[in-house]
Parts: C-alpha cells; structure tokens; sequence
C-alpha cells in the first residue's frame, strides 16, 4: 500500500497491527492478543474516517491520482457480465487510453465506455496514462452510434487528466474529435450515464461525461484544467497548486453543490483503493437505480432532459456572489473617494476658509 | 512674498491635472503590424481595415471596430445579453478577480468578452457573435457561453444566419467547471440553428485556442474559415505540448495555413473580402438571389430596418 503525505499516523497504526498480528513477532507470546489487535483496528477504522471526512481539494486530488485507485478496467471486470470489446474508429487505429464494448449489467443490455489509466508502468504506458487521442473518441461516436441504433443505453467511466496533447494529436483533430464527441452525446436519444471515478480533466471528460446523469465518487475531481496548470497560469508559481486546487472548488461534494453534478456515490473508508470491491458494488448499485429511473421515458424527453440541464448550468446563480465582503468594502469607500475628489477638496476648502474668517472676526 | 509665487507655480500645473480631463491626442500615431513587425502609420492601417498596409496581415481589433467594417454603412444593432454572474467562486488569485472584471468592463465599455449585433453584409441580415481577446484574455466563461446560445436562439427566432469571430485563450479558469461546461452548452445552441436549417460560420481570428476550438468551433454543421494563414488555432497550447511531452513544434504548426493542408480548415477568406465572401455564400446556402457588392452604396436608403433600431457606430 501507497501511503499519502497526509496519512504518515495511518502507515504507523497499520505497520503497529501487523507486528501484533504476526506471532513470531511478539517474544514470549504464542498465541495473537485479539483483544489488542481489535482495539488497534478501532483506532485505525477512526483515524482513517477523520482524514477522510476533511479532505481538502489538493488532498482529494491526491486521492483522485492514487496509483493503487481501482481503474475502469477493474469496474468493468467487477461490474458488467459478457464484456465484448471492441476496437478501432476505422478511420485512423484503436486508442487503448480507452476501453469500449458492449456488456449486460444484471439483466440490462449497455455500452460501456471506460478512460484507462493503467494501474503499473507498463499498463500505463500501453494506455498513454489516460489520455485519449481522435481516434478514441472517433471510436466511442461510432460506438455510440451503435448504441442508439440498437436502443441500448450508454454508461461512461471518466478517469482522464486530459485529452493528449502532443503534434500527432493536434494534426489529426484533436479539438474536432472532441467537439463531435459532446454533439454525438447531445444527439443520442438513449440514456447516457457517466462515473468520474478519479480525475475529470477537462476537454478530455466532458467529450464523454456530457450525459444525462452525471455521478461522481465521493474522492474523484473534475475540473476545466488541473490544479498544476491553474496555479502555474495565473498565480505564475506551479508550488500554489493546493491554493488553485482549493479556489477551483473541484471536488464532489462542490460540484453538487453547484448542480454540476447529479449524485454522489459514497467510498468505502479510507478512499476506493482500501477496499475496490465494496467501490464496485456502490457503482453498481447507483448505476442500477439511475437506469431504472429512464425506463418508460420517450426518447425525446431523455434528449429534452438533457439538453435542459446543460442549458441551465451556471443561470441560476445571483448576478455578483458576495458583493459586501470586507474586501469589496474596502474597494467602494476607495472608489468613491478618488470619484469624489473634487467635492472633498472644495468641502475642505470651504471650511478652511470658514475658519479663517471666524479667526478674523 | 517670492514663496507664494513659487508655491503656486508648483501646485498649478497639480491642480489643473486634478480639473482638466487628460488630453485627448493619441499617445501612439506609430503601430506595429504583428507579423512583419514592420512599423506602420496608424492612420493608415485605419484605412485599410486594419490590415498592414505592407504585408496585408489582418490586425486584431476590438469587436465594434469589426462590427463597422463587416456592416453594410457601419450600421447595426448591438444585442444586449443576458446578464449572469460574472464571478461565481468569488475567485482570488494574485488579485481579486472582481475587480480586474470592473477595470476591463470599463476600459472596453462591455460586460464580457463577447459582443452580440445584428445588422446587414451586403443586405444580407445576420447575427454576429465576436469575442475581444484583449477582455480578460477573451476567456469563456458563463456570461460569454450564455451569450452564444442566446445569439443561436435569437437567429433560430428571427430566421436569420449566425457568424462567430472567435478570439480566444479557452475556457475560464476562474470559473472552473462552470467553464468546461459552456462547451455542450455552446453546441446546444449550434444544434438548434441546425434544426432549423440555418447556416453557421466560423471564422477564426487569431488566436483560437483551447475548450472553444474543442466545442463551437468545430461545433454541428458549421463552416470553419479563418481570417489569414497565420491565424493561430489550436487545442493545446505550445507550451502545453512541450511540457508535456517535451517535444519542440516545426514552425507554422497550429496556423490556419497547416490547418487548411490537413483538412481541418475550409477555407482562408481575407479581411477585405469578409462583406462579400460571406453574404454570397449565405446567398448560396439560403437559395436567395446574389447581390453585388457594388448595391451596398444604395443599401441604407432600401434598408428596411427602422432607424431607432439602428445605432451609428
């Protein structure tokens, strides 16, 4: 296990247990004091949920990277039953930063299209750390096209810092391939639903998480540019990414509070990767629920639905957000001096005038 | 009573700055043009649509500026925009966001980025949406994304065409998500003018880059041109690529001139040609008679559009 910077007591306490429960290495002791070790995995089970119930935005963005987070490759092998992949955009060659096929959840018939990181160096490399070239996302609008060609509703796992921004990319059309992705999802009369598991970066994730029901693990981010790009632009320092991470209110629990989002699907303690099986069942319930709440509806009103809700992000908010704080105080009375200037000298002049006259006589 | 006089020549030149406004003669008669870096008169580059009057390069300008020279008579109708929070995270970085949204609002006399007009190209009624880099960056945030869509649907309502001169660095850092998620907005909007069966043009003013390049310029249906073949468009910045992969790009990489050769440009149409070029091809596209340019000298007296909608630029 891979600990964090934040969780240097959580690597003591388990490092603590595993002396305990190893009997060889307690001298004089044959047999395993359960009793301490319970009491041990308490303490654990408490220091673990205290962290995690505080993470802040950089820490969630940690969190979100961690090397050992279950990827889309093991939901889909935990989720889905029959996955059939299936490769290539038959335009240009198969991008394996993305995995695609069809497969049943429980008895229903779905499209799975799932952003891959890799989980060790080579695997990593094999998928180009997640980040999706054209033809990925060719190949996700032919796929989608299927779906909705054969009714099936589409499922999305986003897990991306971005789409790849290299020359090969650029000259193929990068930014058109991702511009059609968000109009094929617009256009498909199927329900579209998308996970961010980890990391929602920007173009790359909206190409595929332009859906009806957004949902996010409850450690994952999303965000238009990662927190190092931020504060590298416009603090001009790449070591303020913890600020840029906080002012860019990435996290779950923000984006819903924004309506960005539609739900939020609970971790196990202590983040997906302490325990990806339970990550998996969450997932899989969510996903159940949410597509059981499209059934009976016509394919116009899924399209309307979703239409209406990206059209109304961002509308509802009040004109200026916290117009009397201190600062914008500070900024008014400013203001209206400089504006006031002249006022204020004829008001001093005139009363300095009075003065000398009530002097003089 | 030497000391008054000196006092008083010291505070008068003061006190007149603190009355007088500030004279008005233009601090720079002298320009640069941005491709040939030669010098120009500014004058004169005033009258060739800011165009460098050595290399012919297209100038940036400021919205109203192309509004004048893209209508017929310089006359149009700015559309006024829904107006929306322009600061939703109450952001702060260096410095407050509010107030460089207040010092840029005032400098250019604009809410956002964008601005909205509706007038004639050659008696050919259309809506035009055209960013100002120099706002903040021409960053896309909820007011421009709201903005466009409004521009789409005012087209969609009045049955007219839609043309966008995009100018821009990307989406809105500062309004994170809210940014990212103007780019399915934008092409909601693309999507009903191709519902109704209404043309959409893009022509891209340098620089085109990031979440814009990646939605509404390649949006449904629309005709991607640029203003000259050195327009810079692009999804990933240079120093994106570098950094991330660490590789140096070959000269004129990411120009509307490559673009052209890869096939992801329609078509190179020059400032001077703008009025023409696009009111024969919405003609075209429309199915309605080609008018000349030369009509456009007897466009104001047949012009249908009542004066009070009119507002001389």
């Amino acid at each position: 296990m891979q600990y964090l910077d934040f969780e240097k007591e959580l690597e003591q306490l388990d490092s603590n247990i595993e002396n305990l429960k190893n009997p060889f290495e307690n001298t004089g002791l044959s047999s395993l004091n359960n009793e301490e070790i319970q009491k041990a995995q308490s303490e654990i089970d408490k220091k673990t949920s205290e962290i995690y119930q505080s993470l802040d935005g950089w820490k969630k963005t940690k969190v979100a990277r961690h090397s050992e987070r279950p990827k889309s490759n093991f939901y889909i092998e935990n989720i889905f039953e029959h996955f059939q992949p299936i490769s290539g955009d038959r335009l240009f060659g198969e991008d394996e930063a993305i995995i695609a096929g069809f497969a049943k959840l429980e008895s229903q018939s779905v499209l799975v299209l799932g952003q891959e990181k890799g989980r060790d160096t080579e695997s990593r490399l094999k998928r180009n750390f997640g980040m999706m070239r054209p033809e990925g996302y060719r190949k996700c609008i032919r796929l989608m096209k299927l779906a909705e060609k054969f009714k099936i509703p589409v499922i999305t796992f986003i897990d991306t810092p971005g789409a790849y921004p290299g020359k090969g990319a650029e000259e193929r059309g990068q930014a058109e391939a991702i511009a059609k992705s968000i109009d094929c999802c617009l256009s498909v009369s199927q329900p579209i639903i998308s996970v961010v598991i980890g990391e929602g970066g920007s173009g790359g994730a909206i190409a595929l998480a332009t859906s009806n029901k957004v949902l996010m693990l409850e450690h994952a981010i999303y965000s238009v540019i990662s927190p190092e790009g931020c504060a590298s632009i416009l603090w001009k320092d790449a070591s303020k990414s913890k600020e840029a991470a906080e002012s860019m209110q990435i996290t779950a629990q923000n984006l819903l509070g924004h309506q960005i989002i539609d739900e939020i699907i609970q971790e196990p303690l202590g983040g997906a990767h302490r325990n990806p099986k339970e990550a998996a069942i969450h997932i899989k319930q969510s996903l159940v629920e949410n597509l059981k709440s499209f059934s009976g509806k016509s394919a116009d009103e899924i399209l309307k639905e979703r239409k209406d809700k990206f059209l109304s992000i961002g509308t509802k908010l009040p004109e200026e957000t916290n117009i009397f704080n201190h600062e914008n105080a500070m900024y008014f009375s400013r203001k209206s001096f400089i504006k006031n200037k002249k006022a204020f000298i004829i008001l001093g002049a005139l009363i300095l005038v009075g003065t000398i006259m009530w002097w003089l006589y | 009573m030497n000391w008054i006089k000196d006092l008083t020549k010291k505070l008068k030149p003061k006190l007149e700055n603190l009355f007088n406004k500030k004279s008005t003669l233009p601090d720079n008669l002298w320009t640069n043009c941005a491709s040939c870096s030669n010098i120009i008169y500014r004058e004169d580059i005033e009258n060739n649509l800011y165009c460098c009057t050595n290399c012919q390069e297209p100038q940036q300008i400021l919205p109203r500026k192309r509004f004048e020279i893209l209508f017929d008579e310089g006359t149009y109708e700015e559309l006024e925009t829904p107006r929306l929070s322009s600061d939703p995270l109450n952001w702060s970085d260096i410095s407050s966001y509010k107030d460089k949204v207040k010092k840029a609002r005032k400098k250019f006399n604009q809410r956002h980025a964008a601005l909205l007009a509706v007038g004639s190209i050659n008696k050919m009624q259309a809506v035009v949406y055209c960013m100002n880099q120099k706002f903040l960056g021409g960053s896309v945030g909820i007011e421009e994304g709201e903005a466009f869509v409004f521009a789409c649907k005012y087209a969609v309502e009045h049955n007219l065409p839609f043309i966008a001169f995009p100018q821009t660095g990307g989406q809105k850092m500062q309004h994170s998500a809210f940014a990212l998620m103007q780019m399915p907005k934008s092409i909601i909007g693309l999507q009903m003018l191709e519902e109704k069966g209404l043309p959409a043009i893009i022509m891209a003013t340098s620089p085109v880059a990031g979440g814009v390049t990646a939605s509404w310029f390649y949006g449904p249906s629309v005709f991607v041109f640029a203003e000259s073949e050195n327009t810079k468009i692009m999804f990933a910045g240079p120093g994106v690529i570098k950094r991330t992969i660490g590789e140096d790009l070959p000269s004129g990489f990411q120009t509307a001139g490559y673009l052209l050769k890869k096939g992801f440009v329609d078509r190179i149409i020059h400032r001077k040609n703008h009025r023409e070029e696009l009111s024969n091809l919405l003609s075209i596209l429309l199915n309605l008679e080609i008018k000349k340019a030369e009509d456009t000298t007897d466009a104001a007296e047949q012009n249908t559009v009542s004066p009070q909608q009119i507002i001389s630029a």
